[in-house]
């Protein structure tokens, strides 16, 4: 078995087709994911099967002098970062549909934030039920959520629709000289700092909402959340959030009855074994 | 890659464009590095699976401006030689520790 291609790269005329925006081929037979056996197993469970490995990237310039001083909502690198999540979204889907899938799940989400710009890249497997005849290109979800979870959400009568995000860039004022000299001796609360986190997550999770009800969603899950300052801007704070849109898809919740679980792999030695008589 | 090209739309030319911009060229170059690295594995797999695949992508400038992106994806090539019986459907658990 020769683990050697057959056929020899064309990587110039490659990049031309990738750059492009098609896809480089087919995905024929031949199926690539990044999950693990025992997930691709619980999608034939549900009747579903992976498709392929699908990718999504964007990345989106910050007008020079967002992070410098201001007051409020630093609105260039929160659009930025919006901008960025819908096209690497788009983008996925967009794979995803092309591949064949119906959707995209385990999606891994890279995201950072630099000075003067952001980058976000999205990386997950998309998959189909295995009786589909074909794919229903405006119903293309993708989910953070693990094929184990998406599993067991489906078996719940539930369904997963898209990925719903948020982000808020905030700024959080200097005190005034007076002001750092009379609490230099004091224990007190940085109110700017206080403020400026609560105002960044109300927005965020607000856009987010957003998000999940665009998409027609009843709920958010999995939700993920990053906060605080930045290395490059020391008086800026950032809130994000980001999760997996479901609704209800059949006619009531089905009860699936949780297992519960003794772990016999604790690490810690209540008693050593050698004085055991 | 250089601090003044990732700034996009900064600068300060009369026609300058405060909104936030996709830089094209880097997506186009992230986007292809993904395309061919899956594209070069499929060629290999001749109708067999990829399991498991890792995907990392490095990225340097090598010279002023010069972006270089390196993907690597790999993963366990599998073939199917018999039917099988799908795992039971998942069921949830409550851990206790």
């Amino acid at each position: 078995m020769s683990l050697r291609s057959e056929t020899p790269i064309d990587v110039a005329a490659d990049v031309r087709l990738a750059a492009s925006g098609a896809t480089v081929a087919s995905a024929g037979t031949s199926m690539t994911s990044d999950l693990s056996i025992d997930e691709e197993f619980n999608l034939h469970a549900i009747g579903w099967e992976p498709v392929e490995l699908v990718s999504g990237v964007s990345v989106v310039s910050i007008p020079a002098g967002m992070w410098n001083w201001g007051q409020g909502e630093i609105a260039g690198a929160t659009e930025a970062h919006a901008l960025a999540f819908k096209n690497a979204i788009d983008r996925i889907e967009k794979e995803a549909g092309a591949a064949g899938g119906q959707g995209v799940v385990g999606v891994h989400i890279e995201r950072t934030v630099h000075s003067t710009h952001v980058e976000i890249s999205l990386l997950g497997t998309a998959v189909r039920p295995v009786a589909l005849k074909r794919v229903e290109l405006n119903h293309v979800f993708v989910s953070d959520l693990s094929a184990r979870d998406f599993a067991r959400l489906m078996v719940a009568g539930w369904e997963p629709l898209g990925l719903a995000t948020g982000a808020s860039f905030v700024y959080a004022p200097r005190r005034s000289v007076g002001a750092v000299f009379q609490q230099q001796t004091q224990n007190i609360e940085l109110t700017n700092f206080t403020e400026a986190m609560y105002s960044a997550r109300e927005s965020a999770m607000a856009r987010m909402q957003e998000s999940a009800l665009a998409l027609g969603g009843t709920g958010v899950v999995e939700v993920k959340v990053v906060e605080g300052p930045m290395s490059f801007a020391t008086h800026a704070i950032k809130f994000v959030s980001w999760g997996t849109v479901v609704r209800l898809a059949a006619s009531s919740h089905q009860l699936v009855q949780p297992t519960t679980v003794v772990s016999l792999n604790d690490a810690a030695v209540a008693f050593d074994a050698a004085t055991l008589e | 890659m250089t601090e003044y090209l990732m700034g996009g739309a900064g600068g300060f030319a009369m026609n300058q464009n405060f909104a936030p911009q996709e830089i094209d060229q880097i997506v186009r170059a992230q986007s292809a590095a993904r395309s061919i690295a899956r594209k070069n594995v499929r060629d290999q797999l001749h109708g067999d699976s990829l399991h498991g695949a890792d995907l990392s992508v490095m990225e340097r400038e090598f010279e002023k401006g010069d972006l270089e992106v390196q993907t690597l994806l790999r993963g366990n090539r599998v073939r199917r030689f018999k039917a099988f019986e799908a795992l039971p459907v998942p069921q949830p658990t409550v851990r206790l520790s």
